[in-house]
């Protein structure tokens, strides 16, 4: 292992506890309250998942367990910070990558690794290193911040079964799994290596009400080591999601509210649901004896998703918290508050708080009100390497890759009516076109990586240099070309064993997920104006210590990136046009810096301390530029056309929503010689922003929507005042976890349990802001009451959660 | 595969125990949906009640009372907004009318419409149409909604203080929801099969369907409403019956230009204070006929003439002229007049300028100067009624001048600017009856086209005083 990757071994043998605990998926009722849903923008672009709820659905509490952190300053952040929406250096996971098996692994459509992609296979995945930034990374360029590599080859697993049953009341309730690995002599040749496993997890609802989960994962490998390798495997989940609240639904109906569910018959019904059938075949062939340390690989992925969301066509929003029955709207009424209403309303949702589905069942309904529409994409992925790793002379390494693949993704929607009865595309009703879409994406890349490395006692230096061309198109049609070019350079001065610095510069093109490249894919092919990579620079200096009962690592960073862009869907109101838009910003230049600090401290042989401290600054470093696209085929008065040009978005200098700026971390550990151990976690977290609304920062923004003209006398103070929330309140958390092992002739028993935010505090990962009002005056009115119609939602942090598991290995 | 895994005994137990009880967690089938009909049968609160209840205000209604009522009203093309507009079922109708203290109007006068009964729900929501289709069958529970009676239309929706004074708003559609019990019977709203010219004689709320409508010409070649304006525009059929047709200015079909006739389906509503036809679909008129050929907007000619004078010697309610059209097409009157000259004056005294009258072809048009004494001495309604001052009050010594659209004499009785007492034209107590033989007006006044009654006779009249109503005979004249 290279030194400067950071093998799992170093971690701490006993977080390797597994066990099992028998538990069912509990019919427990249901005892979330209710749950409000605003009209749930969609973001995608180069920013990545800023308003990606779903990014709790790829979290499990095992996979902290199993990666191999490079300091403790990593483990905190892994193991607390992330589920806080913390975000690394300022960059959205979209920037992290992952390669498996040595193919990488995030996704063509979305840019990011997509976790569920293997979900519930952690018995398997022990095998992980995580690099820091731009760092070498051997033989693949991985993206611009983290990159965790994951080994899953049979031979390197642990020899033995191990059964695991875990209990948790995070995502899942129930979690089972039992693996087998081991070896089988076949005479003269080279053993046969295999791995078997499978898995489920079972969960009638997580910490939110209606969120029921249900996940299955088959894994199968064999390898003849230094020969072949072959494995596969299937991962099947279904699960229900949480929406975003504002504050008026949290205080009406609490914080484990759901409006996604309601009641039919007396039987509970979802009306969001995720759906993943993923499969994957990877096989790998060495050549040595004809080429020492060079591999060839090839991996195929196939599978579906789809999201489902119930729509009213026509009809009443069936959403319980649509803002039309929440008393902010009554009270806030434009020609007088209706005090009665509200009330009526307050009271109404307190009783009601769930979707009536027995009221949208009208039989006397000539097309069907409501539909049940599911997203599905279809996906086909192939990829094929060359890499090599290569040390011909003392203190030279060469390695790299070259990387083909080809991706396809079929998108169309099935829309069902609510007896779960097709419903076809009927060209006469215009309605439905909300509905019906269905087109083919296609992606061929081909890739190429080379890495030079020179070692001495005192110095390391590497260089890579990557470069990609990649083709797509939309139906076939208008083709796509783009290429990107990257390089890097890092150093490492031993200044003695005990004490280093590192020094990592790296420029080049990051490219976003395609779905992000078209403005409404569903429609036509139109692309986002002057699409192309965003351009990166980023730089880092850190310097680590590592004394018998100190150690840790200080580092500065810089990443700028120019150019992205993003895009949005909602309705809005504007002076110019009300109407459903996707928002385009294009333009979006931004720049993190800050540094870091992780410590630990050997306090004694039993005790440690860990310290963790991040602070950073996020900025946009110019303007940018908004365009709204909307259907104007629908006869629009005042003959604006789409795109509508609401020129510069006015945020320069202004900060960007990447998570908690200030990040801080103290962990107290205990090892007991006798087996067993217990750490203890606080964390604050201060300084999250709000995921703007750009449309604010536009000039069109402060125009009267009757004349048509500039707002006049609107100090700066007041445009500010408009655009900006408060922060997001600073946050404590406290966590705890314990284990326990015992090991017996060759039998290993383990038990462990860890509870999140043990003092069950409130606390918000995130928001974003309602861009329904889009202009100064509306949004203005809104606000003057304290409780807005189109209010600022929030992602609620997990509340007190537990995660016991039990394994046992023979 | 499972054989790799050596399970003892309790283990393979544990993990086929838990395979087989750890089911699917989110079920992909679900219980059928059932209409949740209401089962039990309350007595329901009359009309009249619910009327009295309200007041001249709006009233909170703190009792359990229940109403019922057929959704007749539907926002699926934008027609109606925020509310619903219900009739009484059959149930609910006898129970207005066991509550009813007066049977029946009055047996005199006109025939006048009993107040409707149909009953309106302001409720907060788009689309309502798809919760509570037209057809559907629904009985509320009352208590804690408010009322209000609205120009003789009972409204419910909840209590929405203006100015410390309470007015009625719309009711939050999660809230209706809860109010609401459908009721799952065959009953459907009579649908009543009418014209145009019998529309008032029906109660507000009713369903009509006429076998033909049409814009009236001048009408046919705009659309029915613009953007944000409601409009009122006049239906006619081939008998030139009339109505007005209600078009909110954000249905969705505003822009349609009906020029075709067709029989139309529609909700005999009021709107603006106007009793107007208000269709819910555009498709409720199908215009797939040619509209008959209307009579122009108004037609000079001497078909039309004056034919008989009345002043009757025991009641002066009965005075009334008589004007006959003896063309074969109707006439309509737009700017004609019937100018009196009373007396001497050489200068007219007072002038009637028609408005909408028509005239059918052989038929005559009344003008009296007292609806009541006039119907209640003949037996039949007036076709117009005028002032005492006009020429229809004429104490039968004024000359009458009956003018074209052009302002031309198209017929003449008497001799303007000279007084008529004692001349050929004087019918003091009597009457004026045109002669037979005569098919057309006159521009100049000729006494022998006449038999003419008085009470002192003398220059070729007869005296003769004349009594309604038997000596009479308005509506009618003979024509050689």
């Amino acid at each position: 292992m290279d030194q400067l990757l950071f093998s799992r071994d170093h971690r701490h043998s006993t977080l390797r506890l597994w066990g099992w605990v028998l538990f069912f998926c509990t019919w427990a009722p249901l005892w979330g309250q209710e749950e409000l849903e605003p009209e749930l923008p969609v973001l995608e672009g180069s920013s990545g998942g800023l308003l990606e709820p779903d990014l709790w659905a790829d979290f499990d509490p095992l996979q902290p367990l199993l990666q191999a952190y490079p300091d403790g300053m990593m483990r905190t952040v892994f193991f607390d910070w992330g589920a806080v929406f913390y975000r690394w250096q300022g960059l959205e996971t979209a920037f992290q990558s992952v390669s498996m098996a040595g193919f990488g692994m995030n996704h063509p459509s979305h840019g990011r690794a997509s976790w569920s992609d293997w979900g519930g296979l952690n018995d398997l995945m022990r095998n992980q290193t995580l690099v820091l930034g731009t760092q070498n990374r051997g033989t693949l360029w991985g993206q611009w911040s983290l990159h965790t590599d994951i080994e899953l080859t049979p031979s390197l697993q642990r020899p033995g079964t191990q059964v695991t049953l875990s209990a948790s009341n995070r995502t899942y309730q129930t979690r089972t799994a039992i693996t087998r690995n081991g070896r089988m002599d076949l005479g003269q040749s080279d053993p046969l290596y295999y791995s078997v496993s499978a898995s489920g997890r079972w969960g009638q609802q997580g910490l939110v009400a209606g969120t029921p989960y249900e996940a299955y994962a088959f894994y199968a490998g064999l390898e003849r080591k230094d020969r072949w390798t072959i494995q596969g495997f299937s991962v099947r989940q279904d699960r229900g999601v949480s929406a975003p609240l504002t504050q008026e639904v949290i205080d009406l109906l609490g914080r484990t509210y759901n409006p996604y569910w309601g009641w039919q018959q007396g039987a509970v019904r979802h009306a969001r649901l995720r759906e993943l059938r993923k499969h994957t075949l990877m096989a790998q062939v060495p050549l040595h004896g004809v080429l020492e340390g060079v591999d060839l690989g090839l991996m195929h992925q196939w599978g579906q998703t789809g999201r489902s969301r119930l729509a009213g066509v026509d009809a009443p929003n069936p959403s319980p918290v649509y803002y039309r029955y929440l008393p902010a709207y009554f009270a806030q009424s434009p020609v007088g508050a209706q005090w009665d209403n509200a009330y009526q309303a307050a009271q109404h949702l307190q009783t009601h708080p769930q979707i009536p589905w027995d009221l949208l069942y009208e039989p006397l309904a000539e097309y069907p009100a409501y539909v049940l529409q599911t997203d599905r994409s279809e996906e086909s992925w192939t990829q094929g390497y060359l890499r090599w790793n290569l040390n011909p002379v003392p203190r030279w390494r060469f390695s790299g890759s070259l990387v083909g693949s080809r991706y396809t993704q079929v998108d169309d929607s099935r829309v069902l009516d609510l007896s779960d009865q097709p419903l076809v595309d009927d060209p006469d009703r215009t309605e439905d076109d909300d509905f019906f879409y269905a087109y083919t994406l296609n992606q061929t890349k081909a890739q190429g990586y080379a890495e030079v490395q020179w070692n001495s006692p005192r110095l390391l230096v590497d260089l890579g240099l990557e470069a990609s061309l990649l083709t797509a198109d939309r139906n076939g049609v208008e083709p796509v070309d783009l290429s990107t070019e990257s390089w890097k350079i890092n150093g490492l001065y031993r200044f003695s064993g005990r004490h280093w610095a590192r020094f990592s510069w790296a420029q080049g093109d990051h490219l976003p997920g395609w779905n992000s490249w078209w403005v409404d894919a569903r429609r036509h092919s139109g692309r986002v104006p002057g699409l192309a990579p965003l351009q990166m620079r980023r730089a880092a200096l850190s310097y680590e210590y590592r004394w018998p009962d100190h150690s840790g690592r200080l580092t500065a960073f810089q990443v700028k990136s120019l150019g992205g862009f993003e895009r949005q869907f909602y309705y809005t109101q504007t002076a110019w046009l009300s109407d459903l838009v996707q928002e385009v910003t294009t333009g979006i230049n931004t720049r993190v810096r800050g540094v870091e600090w992780g410590h630990s401290w050997l306090l004694s042989p039993e005790w440690t301390l860990d310290l963790a401290l991040a602070l950073m600054e996020a900025r946009y470093t110019s303007d940018a530029a908004l365009e709204l696209y909307f259907d104007d085929s629908a006869a629009l008065a005042g003959a604006v056309t789409s795109p509508l040009d609401f020129g510069a978005v006015r945020w320069k200098e202004q900060p960007q929503a990447v998570g908690p700026k200030q990040a801080a971390g103290l962990s107290l550990n205990y090892r007991s010689p006798r087996y067993w151990w217990a750490s203890m976690r606080w964390h604050r977290f201060a300084q999250a922003q709000l995921a703007p609304a750009k449309l604010r920062f536009t000039d069109p923004f402060f125009l009267d929507a009757e004349t048509l003209l500039p707002l006049q006398g609107i100090t700066p103070q007041q445009a500010q005042a408009v655009r900006n929330h408060p922060d997001l309140p600073t946050t404590y958390l406290t966590h705890l976890s314990a284990g326990k092992s015992w090991l017996k002739n060759n039998h290993y028993l383990s038990v462990f349990l860890s509870v999140n935010n043990l003092l069950d505090t409130d606390y918000f990962t995130g928001g974003f802001q309602s861009s329904r009002l889009g202009t100064y005056t509306a949004q203005l009115q809104d606000l003057k009451g304290g409780r807005p119609i189109f209010g600022t939602s929030y992602w609620l942090g997990a509340r007190r959660n537990f995660f016991l598991n039990l394994s046992y290995r023979f | 595969m499972i054989y790799l895994f050596r399970f003892s005994g309790f283990w393979g137990g544990a993990i086929s125990l838990s395979a087989l009880l750890l089911t699917a967690c989110i079920p992909h089938q679900y219980p059928d949906f059932t209409l949740n009909c209401a089962q039990d049968a309350p007595n329901l609160t009359a009309w009249s009640e619910l009327a009295a209840l309200a007041g001249d205000g709006v009233v909170a209604v703190s009792d359990s009372l229940w109403i019922e009522g057929i959704v007749v009203s539907s926002d699926r093309q934008g027609q109606y907004f925020g509310e619903l507009i219900l009739q009484p079922t059959t149930r609910q109708a006898a129970f207005n009318a066991a509550a009813q203290n007066v049977s029946t109007p009055s047996s005199t006068g006109p025939y006048v419409a009993p107040p409707s009964q149909a009953w309106v729900l302001q409720v907060e929501g788009f689309s309502l149409f798809q919760r509570y289709p037209p057809g559907s069958i629904w009985r509320l529970q009352l208590k804690d909604l408010s009322l209000e009676v609205k120009r003789g239309i009972l409204q419910v929706g909840s209590t929405w203080p203006v100015f410390g004074n309470p007015a009625l708003g719309r009711l939050p559609l999660g809230v209706l929801s809860t109010k609401m019990q459908r009721i799952c019977t065959d009953e459907s709203p009579p649908l009543v099969h009418t014209h145009l010219g019998a529309l008032d004689t029906l109660t507000l709320g009713s369903w009509v369907v006429l076998d033909s409508a049409a814009l009236t010409p001048e009408l046919r070649d705009t659309p029915l409403a613009t953007e944000g304006v409601d409009s009122f525009k006049t239906l006619i059929d081939c008998q030139e019956r009339t109505a007005e047709l209600w078009t909110s200015g954000y249905a969705d079909f505003r822009d349609s230009v009906p020029a075709q006739m067709g029989s139309m389906r529609a909700l005999w509503w009021v709107r603006n204070q106007k009793k107007v036809l208000v269709m819910e679909r555009y498709s409720d008129w199908t215009q797939h006929e040619v509209p008959c050929p209307q009579v122009p907007h108004t037609l000079e000619t001497d078909a039309v003439f004056i034919s008989e004078l009345a002043d009757p010697v025991n009641d002066t309610k009965g005075r009334f002229i008589e004007l006959y059209n003896h063309g074969d097409v109707v006439v309509p009157l737009r700017d004609w007049s019937l100018v009196r000259y009373t007396n001497d004056a050489s200068v007219p005294s007072h002038t009637l300028r028609f408005t909408t009258q028509r005239i059918q072809p052989h038929s005559t048009l009344v003008i009296g100067v007292d609806e009541a004494g006039f119907a209640s001495l003949y037996g039949r309604a007036l076709d117009l009624l005028a002032t005492t001052s006009s020429a229809a009050g004429s104490n039968g010594d004024d000359n009458t001048v009956l003018l074209g659209p052009s302002g031309a004499v198209v017929d003449v009785f008497g001799v303007p600017g000279v007084d008529g007492t004692g001349t050929a034209s004087d019918y003091e107590d009597g009457r004026a009856i045109r002669r037979a033989y005569i098919t057309r007006g006159y521009s100049q006044y000729e006494p022998s086209q006449w038999r003419v009654f008085n009470r002192r006779g003398g220059a070729g009249t007869t005296q003769q005083t004349h009594t309604a109503p038997g000596d009479f005979s308005p509506f009618v004249h003979e024509v050689d």
